[in-house]
């Protein structure tokens, strides 16, 4: 069946193929973007760009369906002349949340024709809300997310197909959106002309970039040995209680095992931590430790929640000075690991 | 192997391969092609042949210990070098090996060495080394009829409980190898077999082992307490768990239940409420048995305990290999001289390796064999031998030289 989708549709999910080819169609030239007439679009184009920075996550704005979807291009054609790699993963990162909560929203028949019109995907309705997508599109995306629930042994699976809720369809399909807007940032060119207005607003969302780089960037490895002196309070405190055999909430266990496979510590070594927990299962402790060690799914290794994220779930006890200036426990562990070093040198 | 015992096993293969044509795997021309020759060390990779004839001349001239092609199909297969091979699609291939299946005759013939402390010990190789936890040991594994008995029954498993009703493959995509060793190949081919990328099937290894599976996540869990428990007759691995538990209640032991439980109380509970707990599940819509002081958390356990027997022993590494080399069929061992046999699903359940994939005749030849347990061929039993001279019909010998365990004393020839 065909779903007809309007241009509010097309505004919120800029994506699609008819956007794409109503973008086309209009005959946008992103030169012209510098054009007064053009404004608008620019203005809003900056203002995902900016949200994407400052606050992980953009609003659609319907107030004009034109601009919105208008400026869904141009803000890609900011961030290829801003050349951060980094930075696209995040606006994909807020693009992808925006479009995850506008399809939850939307009807069945609607989610299931963007996910066969945009992917090929095979998708059936079995239900309201639910529906039945091949396993073949479903691993895809789903070994990317570290969730056991996602894991293809947890689901339904009956002649092929994989049973999901319209929520995690959703999920999906903004998944693969993000996925393919990091994909664009290998081919980044622009080498363009720019006029010297425009140059400033690119300038200045470089620099509000670089100002946050700090705090969400910690991409680089630390090599060294396990000081275990060095873990921050947080860490600690985690440690503790599962030294003394308490089963940890999800975000305390996330927490450890992030921080303890940034610092190098060995899967195994994890693992056998784990073992002094009553719900303990080898299998799934693996499985999950691996995860998060990058060893499996996205093959990216999982940085560990900042401390404002620990504080939202009562895990931060800052114990010193160093606490308070850094905004995360991996930041505190390098500082910490630097200063002994320091000492003992001398 | 070397001398007149390379000499002879080579001018048996080169015997076979000059008397038969093997046909080549499906578009030929797209694979890579890999062997091991007599007398050589290393791999010849990084061939490729046309079609069926080129192949076979390649077989008659260097007659090969061991014959391999890519399950993967490339642009170029000859390129040298893996990522300028250009890959198109791969099949999806499960190994099934009597090394990975736990069975208790492996203690009679099996053993290990630790390469580190020399440890050694009967059976599968532990993980560790008891002694100096090392990794490395040196295994001496035997063909055995039961231990491919076990291998059969469990690729019967792959293909009637995971590849047909959960992942919807039908047979006409399935084929069927034996090793020509301690176990079968299994081979899916088709569009969505064929794109898979690695992670897909990593994810589906780890469905078929059952790694990560979370009874909780499949119903077991208090936030379904007011939900039916999954129905006997689910799919996937809702049914397998729940089926497991029934039939695990239905036969386990007070001591059994105890064993796992980890609780006297509620091992009595479920001995004492057996007829009440099948009829809770039977029942249509199934209930959550009714039996105070037993909650879903025990069931979680006994899924956990289940879980294990309705997995599927594969070898996780072959399978999420997008770039392996798989034994071709109807090519030689080279460490057994069995053939690898390929084999519709129908012939799988009558088929006797240790009788149906012998290409040579019976006749017998005189070895000394320094040491081998006992072996089955053609329903007929041999040895164990210790250090003795003995007359073995040919397909033994081969066996046991190739093996390195015999010596070869006169030739048949
Ligand atoms: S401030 Fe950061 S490092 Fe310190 S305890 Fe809190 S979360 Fe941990
Ligand atoms: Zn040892
Ligand atoms: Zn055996």
């Amino acid at each position: 069946m065909s779903v007809e989708l309007t241009r509010e549709d097309l505004a919120k999910y800029p994506f699609c193929r008819e956007a794409v080819k109503y973008v086309k169609d209009v005959g946008l030239d992103l030169q012209d973007l510098f054009k007064p007439g053009y404004r608008v679009i620019l203005e809003r184009a900056v203002k995902r760009v900016r949200a994407a920075i400052e606050l992980g996550k953009i609003n659609t704005d319907l107030s004009d369906v034109d601009v919105e979807l208008l400026s869904y291009p141009a803000s890609l054609f900011i961030l290829s002349i801003i050349a951060e790699p980094p930075l696209y993963r995040r606006y994909a990162v807020a693009e992808a949340k925006r479009i995850y909560e506008e399809l939850k929203l939307e009807d069945d028949l609607k989610v299931k024709y963007l996910a066969e019109s945009n992917f090929k995907w095979n998708v059936k309705i079995i239900g309201l809300g639910l529906f039945e997508l091949h396993f073949q599109d479903y691993l895809k995306i789903a070994p990317s997310f570290r969730a056991l629930n996602w894991k293809l042994v947890n689901r339904d699976l009956s002649g092929g197909w994989v049973k999901v809720s319209r929520g995690e369809l959703s999920r999906l399909i903004s998944e693969m959106v993000k996925l393919s807007i990091i994909g664009k940032s290998e081919s980044i060119v622009s080498n363009l002309e720019l006029p010297e207005s425009f140059r400033k607003t690119v300038d200045e969302l470089k620099r509000l970039y670089e100002g946050y780089r700090r705090v969400f960037s910690f991409e680089e490895e630390y090599k060294g040995p396990v000081v275990e002196e060095a873990f921050p309070p947080c860490i600690r405190r985690i440690l503790s209680s599962l030294l003394k055999g308490e089963s940890l909430p999800h975000m305390a266990r996330f927490a450890l095992t992030s921080f303890l496979v940034n610092v190098g510590k060995s899967v195994d070594d994890i693992v056998s931590l784990f073992n002094l927990t009553a719900d303990f299962s080898e299998n799934i402790t693996r499985y999950q430790v691996e995860h998060i060690a990058g060893f499996r799914g996205s093959r990216k290794k999982y940085t560990p929640p900042s401390c404002s994220t620990l504080r939202t779930f009562g895990l931060c006890f800052p114990e010193d000075d160093l606490c308070r200036r850094v905004k995360h426990p991996l930041m505190y562990y390098k500082l910490k690991v630097k200063g002994r070093g320091r000492k003992s040198g001398r | 192997m070397e001398g007149k015992d390379l000499n002879f096993i080579r001018s048996l293969f080169r015997r076979y391969y000059q008397s038969n044509f093997i046909p080549a795997p499906r578009d030929a021309a797209h694979r890579e092609f890999g062997f091991i020759l007599f007398n050589m060390e290393g791999m010849i990779r990084h061939l490729s042949f046309r079609d069926s004839e080129t192949l076979n001349k390649y077989l008659r001239r260097e007659v090969p210990l061991h014959a391999f092609y890519s399950s993967a199909y490339y642009e170029t297969p000859d390129a040298e070098d893996m990522d300028s091979k250009g890959w198109i699609g791969a099949e999806l291939v499960f190994d099934i090996d009597a090394d990975h299946i736990p069975t208790a005759c492996k203690d009679e013939h099996d053993s290990w060495k630790c390469l580190n402390c020399g440890e050694s010990g009967k059976g599968s190789p532990p993980e560790t080394c008891p002694k100096c936890s090392s990794k490395r040991f040196k295994v001496e594994a035997w063909l055995c009829d039961q231990c491919l008995e076990a291998a059969k029954k469990e690729t019967i498993k792959l293909v009637e409980d995971f590849l047909i009703p959960d992942f919807g493959f039908s047979l006409s995509d399935i084929s069927f190898n034996f090793s020509g060793h301690r176990g079968y190949h299994i081979h899916v081919e088709n569009d969505v077999a064929r794109e898979l990328s690695l992670d897909a099937r990593r994810e589906i290894t780890d469905y078929i082992r059952g790694i990560g599976l979370s009874p909780k996540l499949h119903g077991f869990s208090r936030e379904f307490s007011s939900f039916s428990p999954p129905d006997l007759g689910d799919h996937g691995w809702k049914g397998r768990l729940i089926r497991g538990i029934y039939n695990f209640v239905n036969k386990a032991s007070f001591e059994e239940l105890t064993a796992i439980l980890k609780n006297k109380r509620i091992a009595k509970l479920i001995v004492q409420n057996r007829e009440i707990i099948l009829k809770s599940f039977e029942s249509s819509p199934p209930r959550w048995p009714p039996i105070r002081g037993v909650s879903i958390k025990h069931w979680k356990i006994l899924a956990e305990h289940v879980a294990n027997d309705y997995a599927c022993n594969i070898d996780e590494r072959v399978t999420s290999d997008i770039k392996r080399l798989m034994r071709l069929p109807s090519s030689l061992h080279g460490k057994t001289g069995f053939k690898v046999k390929s084999l519709s699903f129908n012939e799988l359940d009558d088929f006797n390796p240790l009788k149906d994939a012998v290409v040579f005749n019976y006749e017998p030849v005189k070895i000394h064999v320094f040491r081998a347990p006992r072996i089955v061929l053609n329903d007929t039993a041999y040895g164990p031998f210790n250090d003795e001279e003995v007359s073995l019909p040919l397909p033994i010998a081969i066996y046991m030289i190739s093996k390195g365990a015999a010596t070869l004393l006169r030739s048949v020839n």
